[in-house]
């Protein structure tokens, strides 16, 4: 009788480990072990990931040291404990619940994963992955610590050839420094996880002849390779995605002559305000590559209408201390004639602020903001673009807050 | 306009509950940059440079990083950069606040069951403030908030990714509201 009692038990497994694909090794490990099932995951950045799975006591334990075992070739493991009969009263107030069932299911198909530091070598990968083999690119998305990964599902042997394709290129475009590329093939995935799937791409994406990125550390770095680039050829701005680590990847598309010459002049802007990480030219990027991530957001109007067409300069200002950039935009705001348009944050200790007038007027406040942020922190940037074309200023992010 | 800063959330949560006590200040709220995180309150002049260095204060018994600021009349665009601002009425209740910060989630799982387990508390909150912080809120009365916390303390006991543990006996009505609410 007892012994009945102790089956009944139940308990919850942790797993915490650093990057998608040590836990995806772990999470299939963990479901293919025992009887348990994810109840739960959180990310906290810095590529640290934790799992958390549910099962009657000796499951789980069979199943964490299953997972603590497949995981350890892929990632530092942070913890793995088995809690036994938890206290929900604990547990009510933690964010880590799994909501529903995701949207994406692998089916019978096999499970790629491609984990890359920085974006540059996660689109170059990714990229040859749908070229590579007849795969099917799930999504992307970033948890921190300049960690980024992409799912692709399909039959097996065409996901081990795409995985093998997406490896070499993320390699050979990867920071030779940064390195840090990692694979996992799961030939047969386990149901349960597809509570690990990034969002799925959204709509369909577009055929062109080049794509071109620009991968900055810091906000204003990424404005200036989008205001280079616009300036410097004929192309489309696509968007700045967020990446990881305080990273921000601008986008643009066009022919690939125009491409490669908006990327070398990106650069050179960049290069000037911030940490350049990386840039990369893609050609005849595939549509699954676009759609995933290149798809535009919809325009954003200016918040005053009577800006548009006033070739108002545009300043950034940004810094790794709010104390420093609400301190330097008071200042700003009080020194010249100046507007507040905005303000963007890219993580990692990032926040920056943005505002709207002449040049001269622009560039006094800036040199008093910067002054004033510098005796508080960290300034990263205080830059100033005198004459944004509207093409740009209609994508930029800041302007979707308020 | 006071603001403090530090890294992690629970040396603004001890700052803001020293600044509400130090002088007639009031809480407007906290924001995150991805591991530093602000808190925001406004007063007179006076009382705002008493209230700041009563939260300086106690925000260096929790960390290094402390970094303060006054703004005489501010201009109204920064309290814009609050994103968790304090909202509504911030009913009195007597209870004690426990704060126990580590780098890491996982170990927060197993800390927290052992708290609720240990003495007669509740978590009330669990802040994910990004750089790896997870810092957790428990209420209780102060004998029971202190078991709890000292068996969490056990339970990551040898983690090398601890950060604090602390115990605010009468924490301020808004403090409550703002952290262990979230209003």
């Amino acid at each position: 009788m007892s012994n009945q009692r102790a089956l009944g038990q139940r308990a919850l497994g942790i797993f915490e480990c650093r990057g998608m694909v040590a836990l995806a090794a772990a999470a299939d490990a963990m479901l293919k072990a025992a009887e348990v099932r994810i109840c739960g995951r959180h990310g906290i950045g810095s590529g640290w990931l934790t799992l958390l799975i549910d099962g009657d006591t000796a499951a789980v334990q069979t199943a964490v040291a299953a997972g603590r075992q497949e995981a350890a070739p892929y990632g530092d493991i942070i913890t793995s404990k088995v809690v036994p009969q938890p206290e929900p009263r604990a547990l009510a107030a933690m964010p880590h619940a799994v909501t529903g069932p995701a949207a994406a299911v692998v089916g019978e198909r096999g499970l790629g994963i491609l984990e890359t530091r920085g974006l540059i070598p996660l689109i170059a990968g990714s990229d040859a992955m749908v070229k590579g083999a007849d795969v099917e690119l799930m999504g992307w998305t970033y948890i921190g610590g300049a960690l980024v990964h992409a799912f692709v599902c399909g039959d097996v042997g065409s996901v081990r050839a795409a995985v093998e394709a997406g490896r070499e290129e993320a390699s050979a475009a990867a920071d030779a420094e940064e390195g840090g590329v990692t694979t996992l093939v799961l030939p047969q995935p386990s149901e349960g996880l597809s509570a690990l799937f990034p969002p799925p791409p959204a709509g369909e994406g577009e055929a062109v002849g080049a794509l071109g990125v620009v991968e900055t550390t810091g906000y204003a770095g990424a404005v200036s390779a989008d205001d280079g680039m616009i300036k410097g050829a004929d192309i489309d701005i696509v968007r700045l995605t967020i990446g990881s680590g305080g990273r921000v990847g601008a986008l643009v598309t066009g022919s690939l002559d125009a491409v490669s010459a908006a990327v070398k002049a990106g650069e050179t802007a960049a290069a000037r305000v911030g940490e350049i990480n990386g840039s990369r030219v893609v050609s005849r990027p595939d549509p699954a590559v676009m759609a995933c991530f290149g798809h535009a957001d919809s325009p954003v109007e200016a918040a005053d209408p009577t800006w548009r067409d006033s070739h108002l300069a545009m300043g950034f200002l940004e810094t790794r201390s709010t104390v420093g950039l609400v301190t330097a935009m008071d200042v700003m705001l009080k020194s010249a004639d100046v507007v507040h348009e905005g303000r963007y944050k890219v993580g990692y200790f990032l926040t920056a602020g943005v505002i709207r007038g002449d040049v001269g007027a622009v560039k006094i406040a800036l040199d008093s903001g910067a002054a004033e942020a510098r005796k508080h922190g960290e300034l990263v940037a205080a830059h100033l673009i005198g004459q944004p074309f509207e093409a740009m200023e209609v994508t930029l992010p800041h302007r979707r807050l308020d | 306009m006071g603001l403090i800063e530090v890294e992690g959330v629970a040396g603004i949560i001890v700052a803001a509950d020293a600044a509400c006590k130090a002088a007639s200040v009031r809480l407007l709220g906290w924001e995150s940059i991805g591991g530093f995180t602000t808190v925001f309150f406004v007063g007179e002049a006076g009382d705002v440079a008493i209230s700041l260095r009563s939260g300086e204060q106690a925000a260096r018994e929790i960390g290094d990083h402390v970094v303060t600021a006054a703004l005489n009349r501010p201009d109204e665009v920064c309290a814009t950069y609050i994103d968790f601002p304090l909202q509504g009425a911030s009913p009195e209740r007597e209870t004690a606040l426990g704060i126990l910060e580590t780098r890491g989630y996982g170990v927060h799982v197993d800390a927290n069951d052992r708290m609720v387990k240990a003495a007669d508390v509740e978590v009330s909150r669990v802040l994910t403030v990004h750089n790896r912080v997870v810092c957790t809120l428990i209420e209780g009365a102060v004998s029971s908030v202190g078991e709890a916390l000292e068996a969490g303390r056990q339970c990551l006991g040898g983690y090398d990714h601890f950060l604090c543990a602390t115990v605010i006996s009468q924490p301020a009505a808004e403090v409550l509201h703002l952290f262990s609410d979230g209003s």
